[in-house]
């Protein structure tokens, strides 16, 4: 039986401590070859859903299968296969770029020639012998991702990977997951809090804020939900009879403001030529596309 | 295999820490002592008077190191070997690579163990070096032409190193425990002080058992015969606190 999924939990809860529960039922499934979105706010529990992914956090409720195997039955087959990156780079600033991998080197049963390969990936190659403690914040990045791209791993996870870079670099680090991502296959995980950040680069998505999943699905899916979350406002001089021209595109009215639902520009054009037809004056016509960042916003601030 | 894999990992992470370093300027406190004495006074006493004064040397080089040098030592290096990872902010990055937390808290425990026999062969060596260089300070000594026992010298060093398990692991233990540096270096020094003192100035029973004593059994003349217990107990000691110790590290949470 193929599991379509490489990452599947199910009602996973958990609590730093007691009667401060920080996630509630999540239920992410990410499929193979998938680049997998997870957004939120900061402190929405992305981290603490990672940390439990790997295994640093003891999950209290629910399951997780990672590879179609249970994590906990299965915690160091399944994170030979498993690269990763949380939060802040974890590098051993005494020693250099190569002296760092090395150290991880023989636990992922990895070549020495890997070393140079992901060095080489990551634009690192020349670092030579300088220490990580003199590397720049975006270097000391990179050697993260260099590091989690060691096992040659199938499954990418990494969070909130471009803190510290610059805008070049976070173009760079897009375009590198994309080409992991279509050159070797990986399936990759990506936490962010800024779904724009994301959006260019990733073929799923799920939303978690305040510990609770508000969204999973394809990123076409996403664009959807998006279409039908653009409304019109519209203020006229009645908007009562305003509200019954408009019957056909569902207004909905809602103080002195009458809103519709449209699909492109043209259609509020067609609008308001309806509405001055019937001499109505329109002092408001205001489209909101729902843009992803916006949409983001209403699906997090709806909740809140 | 696996447990050699991780221990080769905490090797490397070894090169250039302080700790490392430590391991070497420990090792060669007690001979610098002795060079220091030789070129200023020439030997200590109690050597000058002794009918063998090179086996007279390395039985006092071995007391004062067995007695203050290494337990300080000790309680050192197990503050600063867990600290690699809470100062690099890397216990998360171990414990998501594909090792069990037992080979993990293993080979850290084991690397303690090199880096201690680094220092007792270090130590050792630096020794000769004083020897040499005395032999040609005082002539009339003529320390190279003598014959070193060897065997006492290897007992010294074997009781020092049984006798320092239980300090050994509970540093470990309390090292991995607190991320703060100066907590368990603290905890050591008024523990070992304590200890010392137990023994040495109150002559208490109690020292029998008190871990942070046990390196006092070793060296003094009056506690000799109790030194085949307390190098049990110490050794017991050891495993008791090592378990303890593996299953506070299990069941922790590492947020570094």
């Amino acid at each position: 039986m193929d599991n379509p999924y490489i990452i599947k939990t199910t009602g996973l809860s958990y609590h730093y401590s007691k009667g401060a529960q920080t996630l509630f039922d999540i239920n992410v499934n990410v499929g193979r070859g998938s680049i997998y979105g997870f957004l939120g706010p900061n402190g929405s529990g992305k981290t603490t859903t990672l940390s439990l992914l790997l295994g640093l956090l003891n999950n209290r409720q629910g399951d997780i299968e990672i590879f179609g195997q249970h994590l906990h039955s299965n915690r160091v087959e399944i994170l030979k296969k498993i690269g990763s990156l949380i939060e802040t780079p974890s590098l051993y600033g005494h020693l250099t770029a190569k002296e760092n991998l090395e150290v991880y080197r023989s636990v992922y049963n990895a070549p020495k020639a890997r070393i140079d390969d992901v060095l080489k990936v990551v634009g690192l190659e020349d670092s030579g012998k300088k220490t990580v403690k003199k590397f720049s914040l975006g270097m000391k990045q990179r050697l993260a991702i260099a590091l989690a791209l060691l096992p040659n791993p199938e499954l990418l996870i990494l969070d909130e990977p471009s803190n510290g870079l610059d805008p070049a670099g976070i173009i760079e680090l897009r375009e590198l997951i994309k080409k992991l991502n279509k050159t070797y296959g990986m399936t990759i995980l990506i936490s962010s809090h800024l779904l724009g950040e994301v959006e260019k680069m990733v073929s799923h998505v799920g939303i978690i804020f305040k510990g609770k999943m508000l969204f999973q699905g394809t990123l076409s899916e996403l664009h959807l939900y998006q279409q039908k979350g653009s409304r019109l406002f519209i203020k006229t001089s009645d908007n009562e009879t305003a509200y019954g021209l408009l019957q056909e595109h569902h207004p909905e009215l809602a103080g002195d403001t009458v809103s519709v639902a449209f699909n492109d520009i043209n259609q509020v054009a067609a609008i308001n030529r309806t509405l001055t037809e019937h001499d109505l004056d329109v002092y408001l016509l205001h489209p909101k596309a729902n843009d992803l960042e916006q949409l983001f916003i209403d699906l997090t601030s709806a909740q809140s | 295999m696996n447990l050699y894999i991780s221990l080769r990992s905490e090797i490397v992470k070894t090169k250039r820490t302080a700790a490392f370093y430590f391991t070497l300027i420990g090792a060669a406190v007690v001979p610098f002592m002795f060079l220091c004495n030789v070129l200023t006074d020439g030997l200590p006493d109690e050597d000058k008077s002794s009918k063998d004064p090179l086996n007279a040397m390395f039985k006092l080089a071995s007391e004062t190191t067995g007695l203050g040098i290494l337990p300080l030592f000790v309680v050192l290096l197990c503050t600063l070997l867990p600290q690699v990872e809470y100062r690099n902010n890397t216990w998360k990055q171990v414990l998501t690579s594909p090792q069990t937390k037992a080979n993990v808290f293993l080979a850290k425990f084991l690397n303690i163990h090199l880096l201690i026999l680094l220092f007792l062969v270090a130590n050792h060596l630096f020794m000769w070096l004083v020897v040499i260089a005395t032999h040609y300070i005082i002539p009339d000594l003529n320390l190279l032409n003598q014959p070193l026992n060897i065997y006492t010298v290897w007992v010294n060093c074997a009781n020092s190193y049984i006798t320092i398990l239980a300090i050994c692991a509970i540093q470990f233990w309390v090292g991995l425990r607190i991320k703060n540096f100066l907590v368990p270096i603290a905890i050591g020094l008024a523990l070992w002080l304590t200890g010392t003192l137990m023994v040495l100035e109150y002559h208490s029973s109690f020292a029998n058992y008190f871990p942070y004593s046990f390196q006092v059994f070793s060296f003094s003349p009056q506690h000799k015969s109790w030194l085949n217990q307390v190098a049990w107990t110490s050794f017991g000691y050891a495993i008791l606190f090592l378990f303890i110790g593996f299953l506070d590290f299990r069941r922790r949470r590492i947020n570094a």
